[in-house]
């Protein structure tokens, strides 16, 4: 991870917060716009429940990133979504570490967060925006690895979208009822509180990386129970 | 990273289709559509199918996962990888799944236990990129088998569009080209190098606001807006260039190619897309453009149509296949593959 940066931010504004921050990633990382080939976002929650485009083709479009007509040699940049509750930041880096390689590209970037649906969705949740470049080059962190485990996954415990009729509008609810899981920090390992949006979860844990100097496991524990782990070396 | 002679090879297809079908005239009849649009001419579509009752995104997944694991000859538990693709994530109440991945539920269905589940959006090209992330996780080593599915749900949008006053919202009209339906892949490791190749993918992001699903926000369930005439310009403008290279970059001769798929939004579309195709490339082998009677089914309309192929008595083992996809967004990618051994004797 060359380099990485997030923010708070208010409903409707993961775009053009995701945008700055990308901008601002890409300049720390020391490379061009041009030179990113592959942007992957993970997240759960998209303004009205947008299902298509995904929502990484907005922000190549935002950086105006090889917005141009197809020629034999034109550099190439390709944009899509992942999603898998709180966990989706770390199923996007293992995706960005699956076919980064086989790219032209070098540098993809990372991008993380949720938006507040509708006006009608009760949000008491902290947005936090996540944005980080990703090269193969060994440089900054290392992510060795990312491991599952749904062995506690309970699939009374998911979230829906749907139409109130009550309010005209689309809300979400939250079915099932559980006791969160607290945020843990121990020396090696760090694992954020289970209620935590995706963005949040990755906010904490990058304020944390900068003080470490070996490995740093950092585990995710979705609501439903689902957990993933990365492991990073420093 | 790709594990010393380790490889990836497509195992097993499946596609399902629920049994109702409706008439593309008994709801976009020239008496339905602004200027006495005849819209069957226009599209070349005559029929979709429709889900039954109790049956959503997830239940149509469910039911090709189940085809494409029996044709494999495999356990659910021999599964590494689930990865969803749906675009629609609906139930049968119009409810949209947010959370976790709808490909945990269709794991939990399909009894797959030791599979790591998530899901990929790229509108109608989710399948071909999770098929993408897929292949390089088997070629890493990490697993043996993985499956990409897809329940697609989304005849709600032909609803919505008739609500619409056509005349002054056309950007509904292509929501009448689209039907339900559901497919699933499944990848697994091979000796052989070369079997699954993939294009360089594109996302062409000046197209990304050519068409947008969402919640409709003052009624229930989703909607649908499309400049389908500026997105088809869109692919149309970069197809012959894109082909080239992806043909150079996978190594592939055309003429070499026994099977082709192009992603289906009409079949008027691909045959307008297939002419830039052979006037610059060549004749095409075999162009699968049977989507007459099945419309649109977004991210899967391409297993939709291998299994109609397959079904049809078209497909052999010894023989290859491209599939070239197209997304809002606009991503562009293809895969070419060889066929999965005793794919003609499959039931």
């Amino acid at each position: 991870m060359l380099s990485w940066q997030s923010r708070k931010i208010k409903p409707k504004q993961l775009l053009k917060s995701t945008i700055k921050l990308a901008k601002q990633a890409i300049k720390m990382a020391n490379i061009q716009l041009e030179d990113i080939g592959l942007i992957v976002h993970g997240g759960v929650y998209k303004e009205h429940f947008r299902s298509e485009p995904a929502f990484a083709t907005h922000i190549q479009g935002g950086l105006s990133l090889h917005c141009t007509p197809l020629t034999m040699d034109s550099a190439q940049c390709f944009s899509f979504d992942v999603s898998d509750g709180s966990c989706s930041p770390h199923i996007a880096l293992q995706t960005i570490a699956d076919i980064l390689p086989s790219m032209n590209s070098k540098y993809a970037l990372l991008c993380v967060g949720d938006d507040r649906p509708t006006k009608h969705c009760e949000w008491n949740e902290e947005s936090y925006c996540f944005v980080a470049v990703i090269s193969m080059s060994g440089i900054g962190p290392r992510l060795i690895s990312v491991d599952f485990d749904d062995g506690k996954f309970n699939s009374n415990l998911t979230v829906k979208g749907f139409f109130d009729e009550e309010v005209n509008g689309n809300k979400i609810v939250e079915l099932g009822d559980l006791k969160f899981q607290e945020t843990k920090h121990e020396r090696n390992y760090f694992s954020g509180h289970q209620q935590w949006l995706c963005g949040l979860h990755m906010h904490k844990f990058h304020s944390i990386m900068n003080a470490q100097n070996d490995t740093l496991e950092h585990c995710i524990v979705d609501r439903s129970g689902k957990s993933t782990t990365a492991k990073w070396e420093f | 990273m790709e594990r010393e002679n380790h490889y990836a090879e497509m195992v097993s297809f499946a596609a399902y289709l629920p049994e109702k079908t409706v008439e593309t005239k008994s709801f976009a009849g020239t008496k339905d559509l602004p200027g006495s649009l005849d819209f069957v001419r226009l599209t070349g579509i005559t029929s979709h199918h429709e889900v039954a009752k109790g049956q959503g995104s997830l239940e149509l997944a469910v039911q090709a996962g189940k085809k494409a694991i029996s044709r494999a000859g495999i356990e659910p538990n021999s599964l590494g990888l689930i990865i969803n693709a749906s675009v629609s994530k609906m139930n049968t109440s119009l409810d949209q799944h947010l959370s976790p991945s709808l490909a945990t539920l269709v794991a939990s269905e399909l009894g797959a236990k030791n599979a790591q589940t998530f899901d990929v959006s790229n509108a109608c090209a989710g399948m071909v990129t999770a098929l993408m992330i897929a292949e390089s996780r088997i070629k890493s080593g990490k697993i043996d088998y993985a499956m990409v599915i897809s329940g697609e749900f989304i005849t709600p949008i032909i609803d919505e569009a008739k609500r619409r006053n056509l005349y002054l919202h056309p950007r509904a009209l292509a929501s009448l080209t689209v039907g339900d339906g559901s497919a699933a892949y499944i990848l697994g490791s091979s000796k052989h190098k070369g079997r699954i190749k993939f294009s360089e993918p594109f996302t062409f992001a000046q197209y990304n606001r050519h068409c947008i699903g969402q919640a409709s926000k003052n009624h229930i369930g989703p909607q649908m807006r499309t400049k389908a005439r500026d997105l088809q310009n869109g692919v149309f403008n970069n197809i012959g260039t894109f082909l080239q290279r992806s043909l150079i970059h996978m190594d592939v001769k055309w003429d070499q190619i026994d099977h082709t798929y192009s992603h289906p939004t009409t079949p008027k579309a691909v045959k307008k897309g297939a002419k830039i195709a052979s006037d610059l490339l060549g004749e095409i082998n075999f162009l699968h453009n049977d989507s007459a009677d099945t419309a649109n089914t977004a991210s899967t309309t391409h297993g939709v149509l291998l299994e109609k192929s397959q079904n049809s008595g078209h497909l052999n083992s010894d023989e290859t296949a491209i599939l070239i996809s197209f997304g809002s967004g606009l991503a562009i990618l293809a895969m070419h593959f060889n066929l999965p051994a005793g794919v003609e004797n499959w039931s």
